[in-house]
């Protein structure tokens, strides 16, 4: 739309920008006093498991001196690339280890059903029952401009592949897969200068949606149920569009950061979607975003130093590196070792990408946690899960599942690993349904009850 | 290079795919998904494309039985024909970008499944925008504003001129009295200035659910009803050409000239004479063999660059034209002798500089000789993360014969504790002898292990062993399965009834948005019928899709 379309924010970001350690200097304006404290639900995605073995820690509290290998960067990790060093976030994690995620995806490499607990599926790829994400989104209803947002640096729209988000029926929720295009989104048009026919423009610009939505009546009436409810999507989503465009009602607005760039690999991509998203939330935008950072296939490190020797990771791909060896998708280069040595070395290289992950994921909670509100930080209003398709890379197995929750929306309690044997997704799910302030006895199909103590 | 396209077999070793006891199971339905359960099917019964439980009459022929349709959900246009009706209502000389835009979802390759097409705020602000960007463009450039227009934009009828004949087009119908009155009423109370009137004219019309869905909805609500004269016009045109309806056909088609059968095949005929049609259906070919989704190697490749992708695709492209719209038999694609490629794809490839105009014709001794487009480097590089012997098995058993496998769920839930510590082959020889596996392996992995010795990147190489699964290359439906190389393999395929059954299939879902349901059964067969008469000829299998009785027909519910 023109960008003389005025925006309904909430914060004021003094010079903002998408480089993270301006956040910092950030700190919010709440508009309006908060009935009830506002809580966001964030999930961030990367493909191929881990190595189990290696990543789950021993049930109690985490410290900086027994983080598994695979975890080991929660304590805090030097910069890389385009990405900058971070402190140590264990305090605010807690693993929750041994969740069986098999009985919901009966498939292998599904991203599509990583964010439900729902077993059976909608075009053969899609869960029928709403994502978490989507279940919190609907029930928190926020009054924020966007009811949810869901980002993704992969390419792919397979429905299977591109999209971990869906919303009921196997409706598969729109998703932005371009930073420039979010940054368009939600900040392109934010003047610091106002415009004197903001009320004028305004007007025509409602009128524009009431024109469609009359349409919209006239044409629901020719049609039968099927139809109806099909169409019914559209004014819904002509009401979420009306949210974003409406008249600022508040004193303050947010300053634009300046444009992303265009182009770039999974992890460029990526790295301004999360500084994007923490934006989006630091200005109130949104409550729940997803954030897949690959399908299973694409990714791979190319453009970083991980490893020396025969452990570097090279151009080979996060899939082909977690099949470790034997598999046909594998990592070719270590075909002819001595067997223990390939082992040894295939399974560092897990290590190595599990770590790189983490990091990843760390460098979101950082984010969070440096923009300061009213009564803490954006962390503290936040649960952050990080989740995969599969457990084990290697195997597919899906009775392991690496999921991390950073955050304490709701009181939640880090620094420290659940065991959570033999449970489910539903169990999973049911824990932070709950901690949403929402009644949870038990979720999913496979039902799951939420999990002891956390 | 790695596929988006999504489905059990793209996995790696984990690919123990089910059986019964009879073998390999497929769902009840044209679009076999053998393996994960439902009504047993004959591996290679060829039980496709709408065969499997029709209506019709009760003593199951089609020749008198009144026509009958599937039930279908209003499409949201896709955004190549969102493209393509902006060119023409805006008369530019080429499609307008898509920026802002969200993709089309794909589903098994294809992003023409209406169902899971939505239109969220995201698409509303995307379609809102380009509205704003092409009106702005348009009023500021005179000759086009007064093509497009029609009239003087000070005048004082001009604004509800365009209203009605602007709205026609993009509406697809003519718009009422009324509501030609309360759109310019509204635009002369609310636009910001004159030239503005006519841009919030623009901007309605464009996100408005008439022109963003196809409306074509019938006589009735609900159940089996008859399309409005406009209504065929604008399925016709988008099926044909992928965009809205000129105004000549709706004129032609509110004159009453598609109301006989002789009037809709000769539009029909007209339209698929058009080049307007190879465009549309260049995206059908790059759909249904999966091309479209060829990507980057995941893995070093000598010798790639990926100026290559492109040229892959566009020998697909360039074969397809051909035999599709060259007076040749379609199906002859499958065993050609030629290709046409580029001069570096050439060299990739291992072939002889091609003539200027890029034609390759294989010496009879070359690995690619007679073996058409199932050596394309654009179609075997499009399947190439995962186990390639069931992935390309797979490939070739979902995209010729449309049969769908699929893990079950009972073996899926066991795959990471069966293959534990099992090397590449001992995990293909167990899913071979495994009983729970073997069944759908069995029709598998001797067509993949046939394919295995081209690369991920689609390339020919003879130093791969394929010995070693102590499989031998077959296509188990053909009579006589064994096959010696890719070119017998071809033939053996070429040969089979079932492949024109799922290529019917496969063309009704593109035209139609949804896969044929029972009581499509007799629109496919009566197609599939004409398409062998008329020596395997794509159009012919357009046309007879196209002039069926059921192509005026809808069913809601």
């Amino acid at each position: 739309m023109a960008t003389s379309i005025p925006r309904r924010t909430l914060l004021r970001g003094v010079g903002a920008c998408l480089a993270l350690p301006l956040l910092e200097i950030m700190s919010t304006e709440r508009a309006a006093a908060q009935s009830a404290p506002i809580q966001r639900f964030i999930a961030f995605f990367y493909p191929n498991g881990t190595d189990p073995r290696k990543w789950n820690p021993a049930a109690g509290a985490l410290s900086a001196t027994n983080l598994p290998e695979c975890l080991k960067d929660l304590g805090g990790f030097a910069a890389e690339e385009i990405w900058p060093a971070g402190d140590a976030i264990f305090q605010d994690v807690t693993a929750v280890t041994g969740i069986d995620h098999s009985g919901v995806c009966v498939d292998i490499h599904m991203p599509s059903m990583a964010l439900s607990a729902h077993k059976g599926t909608k075009n053969n790829y899609t869960p029928a029952q709403p994502t978490l994400d989507q279940y919190l989104a609907e029930r928190l209803k926020a009054s924020t401009p966007y009811r949810n947002l869901a980002l993704a640096a992969t390419p792919s729209t397979d429905i299977g592949q591109g999209n971990i988000s869906f919303r009921a029926d196997g409706q598969v929720e729109t998703v932005t897969r371009n930073p420039k295009q979010l940054f368009d989104s939600l900040f392109k048009g934010m003047s610091s200068s106002a415009d004197p026919n903001a009320e004028k423009r305004s007007k025509r610009n409602a009128s524009v949606l009431d024109a469609v939505k009359e349409d919209h009546a006239r044409l629901n009436a020719r049609l039968g149920r099927a139809d109806q409810m099909r169409i019914a999507q559209y004014l819904e989503s002509v009401s979420e569009l009306e949210k974003q465009v409406a008249n600022p009602t508040m004193t303050t607005s947010c300053s634009a950061p300046s444009a992303p760039t265009t182009g770039g690999d999974w992890h460029s991509k990526s790295k301004q979607f999360i500084d994007l998203l923490v934006l989006a939330m630091a200005c109130d935008l949104t409550r729940v975003v997803t954030l897949q950072y690959s399908d299973s296939w694409g990714v791979n490190y190319s453009g970083y130093t991980i490893g020396s020797g025969k452990e570097a990771l090279g151009t080979w791909s996060d899939h082909f590196i977690s099949h470790k060896l034997d598999d046909t998708d594998r990592a070719t280069d270590l075909d002819g070792l001595d067997r223990a040595e390939a082992q040894r070395i295939a399974d560092a290289r897990v290590v190595a990408t599990s770590r790189f992950k983490v990091r990843r994921f760390a460098y979101l909670v950082n984010a969070l946690k440096n923009v300061k509100t009213p009564t803490g930080t954006l962390l503290d209003e936040a649960l952050v899960m990080y989740c995969s398709e599969n457990g084990d890379g290697d195997s597919h197995a899906r009775k392991n599942m690496p999921i991390l929750l950073a955050g304490h929306a709701g009181g939640f309690k880090t620094g420290r690993s659940v065991a959570a044997a033999s449970q489910n997704t539903g169990a999973l799910h049911a824990s932070i349904i709950q901690r949403f302030g929402f009644e949870a006895a038990s979720y999913g199909s496979p039902a799951g009850k939420p999990i002891a103590d956390l | 290079m790695s596929s988006s396209r999504s489905h059990s077999l793209r996995y790696s070793f984990g690919v123990l795919l089910a059986l019964l006891s009879a073998g390999c199971s497929s769902e009840p339905q044209n679009h076999n998904r053998v393996g994960s359960g439902g009504a047993p099917a004959q591996p290679g019964s060829g039980s496709t494309a709408g065969a499997a439980t029709g209506v019709g009459s009760p003593d199951g022929t089609c020749d008198s039985v009144t026509p009958d349709v599937g039930s279908s959900v209003l499409r949201r246009l896709s955004a190549l024909e969102y493209q393509l009706t902006l060119q023409d209502l805006f008369q530019l000389p080429t499609p307008p970008n898509l920026d802002g835009l969200p993709a089309d979802t794909e589903k098994d390759g294809f992003k023409v499944y209406a169902d899971v097409q939505t239109v969220s705020a995201q698409h509303m602000r995307g379609y809102w925008a380009k509205a704003q960007e092409l009106g702005a463009a348009l009023m500021s450039d005179s000759a086009r504003r007064k093509s497009v227009i029609g009239c003087e934009p000070s005048t004082s009828d001009c604004l509800k001129r365009f209203v009605s004949r602007f709205g026609r087009l993009a509406y697809r119908r003519a718009l009422t009295t009324e509501e030609i009155d309360a759109l310019a009423a509204r635009a002369e109370r609310d636009a910001l200035d004159g030239n503005d009137r006519f841009q919030f004219v623009i901007e309605v019309l464009l996100t408005a659910p008439d022109f963003l869905y196809r409306t074509e909805v019938g006589a009735a609500p609900e159940g089996v009803s008859k399309l409005s004269a406009s209504e065929l016009a604008a399925k016709l045109s988008f099926a044909i050409w992928g965009r809205a309806p000129s105004a000549e056909l709706l004129d032609k088609a509110e004159q009453g000239g598609l109301d006989t059968e002789q009037g809709l095949a000769a539009v029909v005929d007209q339209l698929l004479a058009d080049v307007r049609a190879q465009g549309f259906y260049s995206g059908f070919f790059r759909q249904w063999l999966g091309y479209e989704a060829v990507r980057a190697p995941t893995t070093t490749v000598k010798g790639w660059n990926d100026a290559l992708l492109p040229a892959m695709q566009a020998e697909t492209d360039a074969v397809m034209k051909e035999f599709a719209w060259g007076g040749l038999n379609f199906l002859d694609a499958l065993t050609a002798n030629h290709t046409n490629v580029s001069k570096e794809l050439a060299t990739f490839y291992g072939l002889s500089a091609p003539d200027p105009n890029g034609a390759v014709t294989f010496p009879s001794s070359h690995v690619r000789a007679n073996t058409g487009l199932l050596t394309h480097a654009s179609l075997l590089g499009a399947k190439s993360d995962g186990d390639l012997i069931a992935l390309r098995g797979d490939w070739l058993r979902e995209t010729f014969l449309c049969q769908h496998m699929q893990v079950p769920a009972a073996v899926a839930e066991q795959l990471g504790e069966i293959l534990v510590g099992l090397t590449r082959v001992q995990i293909v020889k167990e899913r071979n002898s495994r009983a729970e596996c073997r069944g759908c392996h069995a029709i598998i992995d001797p067509i993949g292990v046939g394919l295995s010795q081209f690369d991920r990147a689609g390339r020919y190489d003879e130093t791969l062993d394929i010995s070693e699964y102590g499989i031998a290359p077959a296509l188990p439906d053909a009579a006589s399965p064994a096959f010696g190389s890719v070119a017998e393999l071809a033939a053996k395929l070429r040969e089979m009834p079932q492949v024109s059954t799922c290529l019917t299939s496969r063309a009704f879902l593109y035209v139609n948005g949804r896969e044929p349901a029972a009581p499509d059964r007799c629109t496919t067969q009566s197609a599939e019928q004409r398409f062998a008469a008329q020596s395997s000829n794509f159009p012919g299998l357009l046309r007879a899709l196209l002039a069926a009785p059921s192509f005026r027909l809808r069913r809601s519910e």
